[in-house]
């Protein structure tokens, strides 16, 4: 990707990977991995760059786990592609993982600005 | 962590890997696909668009990589691969591997059978509950001036009964026979006298009907019996009914009041097979002195043996107060019952395991003369970049492979040898106690497959796993640790070493065999024959010598009978009476100190029936009778012991001491000595009464009869002559003397034929071994022989050198191998006859086996050493 030698790129944080994973399907619906890459560097303005040697083995992940499940269909432009789709415990999955991703980034953006409420009168 | 559902996905993959490879290639193509599409809808050329693509895609075979580690179980797959390997390496040196997994097997099996016999004979648990606190009680004190141990008085088990805080209970019984009356025969059957309080201590009540009372153990009430369950089915064919009917033990009516649950066995490892009432009479409950019952208690919960111990002795201080050295000795039941046949069997297991160890520092051998052909394979997997523990791993799993298919094999070896062992040991091991593998067996065997293949394997592992990359590289048959001269070798060390200390063994048991044969027993054991007589019903002792003398006059009337007679105990079954005598004219020695002596009831013709010499004075005259003012004969170990320096001829002795003493009788002869423990013992001081002693004379007797022909073809006939007599008289124990003498020393043939046996099999493994080092060292070194053969070495001096190098680790390995063996001789010394287990001449046999071999198995290669053509091997690199 052109554009990507511009602007500097945060690799996905570790961890969070799963989440927009999960996010991303229960967004789109059922997609192939280059749409869910695509989806995720498009919803960040090209800031998050998908490294395909994490989205696939991540895919298989949690696939084994039992939150995504995937099937051979044909993509818009006429070809064969493997799509994959959000399970019953994925979506309970995901929404663990955004409590969880709330209350930590809650907890931090806590911790780097003092509250005002504490501070004014 | 992975999930378990994760798991068995990553397992399952790798069933159909290909697929699942295949459709990963199409979608991360379908991803470039779209990538270079979307390049091109950005404006890019076409091929720019693709290059772009790929740019951005990053490392397509990474990709793969890490997709696959995550796919599937990629270490188990890497094991699954070594696996694959090791098998095809072995497939292809089928020699190498026929005999590494001969080897263990040889190894594994005779460890396994044998320990299979040490758990079923000595390690599992007595077959009561909480069996750990199940002890044997005995007496001890000084008994004429030796510390000894013995059986318990009725007087002092009623004390200890009363007095001891440590016993929840204990109960006393007496070993014996009966003769269980049935249809035609009589039986002999294993019986043992019981107190009411053994079965509640041991735990177990009967399966059917009732166990014994406490007012049965009353004379006239006492005619009640407990049937083992193997004897209520082979006699009485399991018949539920027999309780409350009545059996004829020893010519009386007796109810069967119980039987007992399959596998119940009281004494532990024992053949007895029914338990009536102990009962005591007016003199054996006041008699402090007659020790003669055995005597198990069940520890208080809390207490430890050694606080029973404490509290037992103070009772015995109570009981003795005048003599100190009288005191009890607890001890564990399980350990009393097994402790003669752990004694052997750790003897076998010594042997067994260095064959076991041989078989190890073989395939350890095989192992790194393999590797070195190998040499040129493992450096390129290692400049591929296997890492050192890749390759150890390598090798390791070849021998656990081995060591594998060495442990099966050697787990069938081992079942059909116990088959060989039961045969070899016959009569030998405890009855009663069936000789099974189990689940613990075969984990043993297991263990001890993976650790003998750990063994074999980790020592050549660790060695070729440091390769230096160019030296192998460049040739493969480089010289790299040491070459010709290079003469130590560990492996063949310990090689010669534990053969060594076998072959010792196996010679110390094969001779002791040989010296039995040529043994002074102190009689003539060929041509003589010996049983029991048991009559049925209580006898008075003069009942019992009219009819042991009617036996005797009419035994002498059967066609081939030259001498018979009747004793109380017959030599070598090593029974005792263990008595104390006074004589007359000495002062009263302090109690503990008081002469003693075995006491034997014999008829007048029994010493010219056995063959026992005369040395003084004369034998017993026929009608010289027991009773007090009577005659005695004294063997000459108890002349020598308690008359040296006098003549023991006409002075005058009595049985008993003290207030017990009985009436003077003198001594009209001194006959040799005789072995009446067996061959390993020492001959005791011996004093013979004429039969008919009230003590001695029971209603059960020995009778010996001599004859010139096969003393097996009397039996018959000495059998009709004493049930024409008796009709309910039973014969047991009937056997050639020359048997009896076998048999004593049964342990001895045990080991003779296993120690035999495992040498020779140590002895062809450890040759095999040198054969393999040898010839791989000569093969290494090729072309170091032709260079110095080039160089004028003669064919001979080649030859010489191979072999003194075989010699020389051989010579090293046999001097270990003695030192060893007689740091360990006082352990087998038990067991050998007519020698010191320290035995020079056996060793030197025993060092010259090992050389001969070695250099037998040196000369081989050696020769072929001396056959290089230095042309050709110099040519050949």
């Amino acid at each position: 990707m052109s554009t990507g030698e511009k602007n500097p790129k945060t690799d996905v944080l570790q961890g969070t990977l799963d989440l927009l994973v999960l996010k991303t399907l229960e967004t789109m619906g059922p997609l192939h991995g280059w749409g869910i890459a695509r989806r995720i560097e498009q919803v960040s303005e090209n800031a998050l760059f998908m490294n395909q040697g994490t989205l696939y083995p991540a895919l298989v992940r949690l696939e084994q786990r039992g939150w995504i499940r995937s099937k051979w269909g044909i993509s818009g432009n006429q070809r064969r592609a493997r799509f994959y789709a959000l399970t019953a415990n994925g979506k309970k999955q995901l929404h663990a993982e955004e409590e969880r991703w709330d209350r930590i980034s809650a907890i931090v953006s806590r911790i780097r600005q003092p509250l005002p409420e504490e501070g004014a009168p | 962590m992975i999930r378990r559902s994760a798991l068995l996905s990553r397992l399952l993959a790798v069933f159909h890997k290909q697929r699942l490879e295949e459709e990963l290639d199409d979608e991360l193509r379908f991803h470039l696909q779209m990538e270079t599409e979307e390049n091109i809808r950005r404006g890019m050329s076409a091929e720019e668009a693709h290059y772009a693509a790929r740019r951005s895609f990053g490392g397509f075979q990474q990709t793969r990589e890490i997709w696959r580690d995550r796919r599937y179980l990629p270490w188990l797959e890497s094991w699954v691969k070594d696996l694959q390997f090791a098998l095809r390496s072995l497939a292809r040196a089928p020699l190498f591997t026929l005999f590494a997994v001969a080897s263990l097997a040889l190894g594994i099996g005779a460890n396994t059978a044998l320990f299979t016999a040490l758990h079923a004979l000595v390690l599992r648990p007595l077959p009561y509950p909480q069996p750990e606190r199940l002890v044997k009680l005995w007496e001890t004190s000084m008994w004429h001036g030796q510390a000894g141990w013995s059986a318990v008085s009725v007087p002092n088990l009623r004390d200890w009964r009363e007095q001891n805080a440590a016993f929840g209970r204990i109960a006393a019984f007496t070993r014996g026979g009966v003769n269980l009356a049935g249809r035609g025969e009589t039986d002999r059957v294993s019986a043992a006298r019981v107190e009411s309080d053994l079965f509640p201590l041991l735990g177990v009540p009967p399966a059917l009907g009732r166990a014994i009372l406490p007012d049965e153990n009353i004379d006239g009430r006492d005619r009640v019996a407990v049937l083992s369950d193997g004897l209520w089915r082979r006699r009485f064919g399991a018949d539920r009914g027999m309780i409350g009917r009545t059996v004829a033990i020893d010519g009386a009516a007796h109810t069967v009041i119980g039987v007992m649950p399959p596998g119940f066995q009281f004494p532990p490892r024992s053949d007895i097979e029914i338990w009536v009432p102990l009962t005591f009479n007016r003199y054996t409950r006041e008699a402090r002195g007659s020790h003669w019952l055995e005597v198990v208690g069940r520890l208080r919960p809390g207490v430890a043996p050694e606080m029973a111990q404490r509290n037992m002795n103070a009772i015995a201080l109570r009981i003795y107060p005048e003599d100190p050295t009288h005191g009890v000795s607890v001890l564990p039941l399980h350990g009393e019952t097994v402790r003669a046949t752990a004694q052997v069997l750790l003897v076998l297991f010594g042997a067994v395991g260095f064959v076991l160890l041989l078989a190890c520092a073989n395939v350890a051998h095989l192992v790194l003369a393999r590797m070195g052909a190998q040499k040129r394979e493992l450096a390129v997997r290692s400049a591929l970049g296997a890492g050192r523990w890749r390759i150890v791993r390598l090798l390791l799993v070849e021998v656990l492979l081995l060591g594998v298919a060495g442990g099966i094999a050697g787990l069938a070896l081992a079942w059909q040898s116990l088959r060989l062992l039961g045969a070899l040991a016959g009569g030998q091991l405890p009855p009663g106690a069936p000789i099974q593998m189990d689940a613990t067996v075969l984990w043993f065997c297991l263990v001890v497959a993976l650790l003998s293949a750990l063994l074999a394997g980790l020592v050549p592992a660790l060695r070729n796993s440091r390769i230096d990359l160019q030296s192998a590289m460049r040739d493969a048959t480089g010289s790299a640790d040491g070459g010709l001269h290079r003469s130590f070798s560990p492996l063949m060390v310990c090689e010669s070493a534990l053969s060594l200390v076998l072959v010792v063994g196996a010679l110390l048991m094969v001779r002791s065999l040989r010296n039995m044969e040529h043994l002074d027993f102190g009689f003539q054991p060929d041509r003589l024959l010996t049983m029991k007589v048991a009559l049925s019903g209580t006898r008075t002792a003069r009942q019992s010598t009219s009819f042991y003398e009617r036996a005797v006059e009419k035994l002498y009337a059967i066609p081939g009978v030259t001498g018979a007679a009747v004793i109380n105990l017959v030599p070598v079954q090593s029974s005792h009476t263990g008595s104390v005598f006074t004589i007359e004219g000495r002062e009263t020695p302090r109690p503990g100190n008081e002469p003693g002596a075995e006491i034997r009831a014999i008829s007048p013709d029994y010493f010219r029936t056995m063959g026992i010499p005369l040395i003084a004075g004369r034998f017993f005259r026929p009608g010289e009778i027991p009773d007090p003012g009577s005659v005695a004969i004294v063997n000459r170990c108890a002349a020598r012991r308690y008359f040296s320096g006098e003549d023991p001829l006409g002075k005058r002795i009595a049985f008993g001491v003290g207030d017990g003493r009985e009436g003077w009788r003198t001594i009209v002869g001194i006959v040799g000595n005789v072995a009446e423990e067996g061959a390993q013992s020492p001959a005791p001081p011996v004093i013979y009464a004429p039969l008919g002693h009230p003590v001695w004379t029971g209603a059960s007797m020995s009778l010996v009869l001599r004859t010139p022909r096969d003393p097996a073809s009397l039996a018959g006939a000495v059998r009709r002559s004493i049930r024409e007599l008796e009709p309910g008289a039973a014969l047991y124990l009937v056997s050639s003397m020359k048997d009896v003498v076998a048999d004593s020393a049964s342990n001895t043939r045990l080991l003779s034929q296993l120690l035999t046996l495992f040498s020779a099999v140590a002895l062809v493994l450890a040759m095999v071994g040198v054969y393999g080092v040898m010839s791989h060292r000569v093969s290494r070194c090729t072309h170091e022989i032709g260079v110095r053969m080039a160089l004028g070495a003669e064919r001979r001096q080649v030859l010489g050198m191979v072999c003194r190098r075989g010699l020389w680790n051989a010579t090293v390995g046999a001097a270990l191998g003695l030192v060893w063996t007689l740091l360990t001789s006082a352990i087998i010394q038990r067991y050998v006859i007519g020698m010191s287990a320290t035995n020079i001449a056996t060793r030197v046999i025993a060092v010259a086996a090992i050389l001969v071999l070695a250099l037998a198995a040196s000369f081989v290669p050696a020769w072929r050493a001396s056959r290089v053509e230095p042309a050709v091997a110099l040519r050949n690199e």
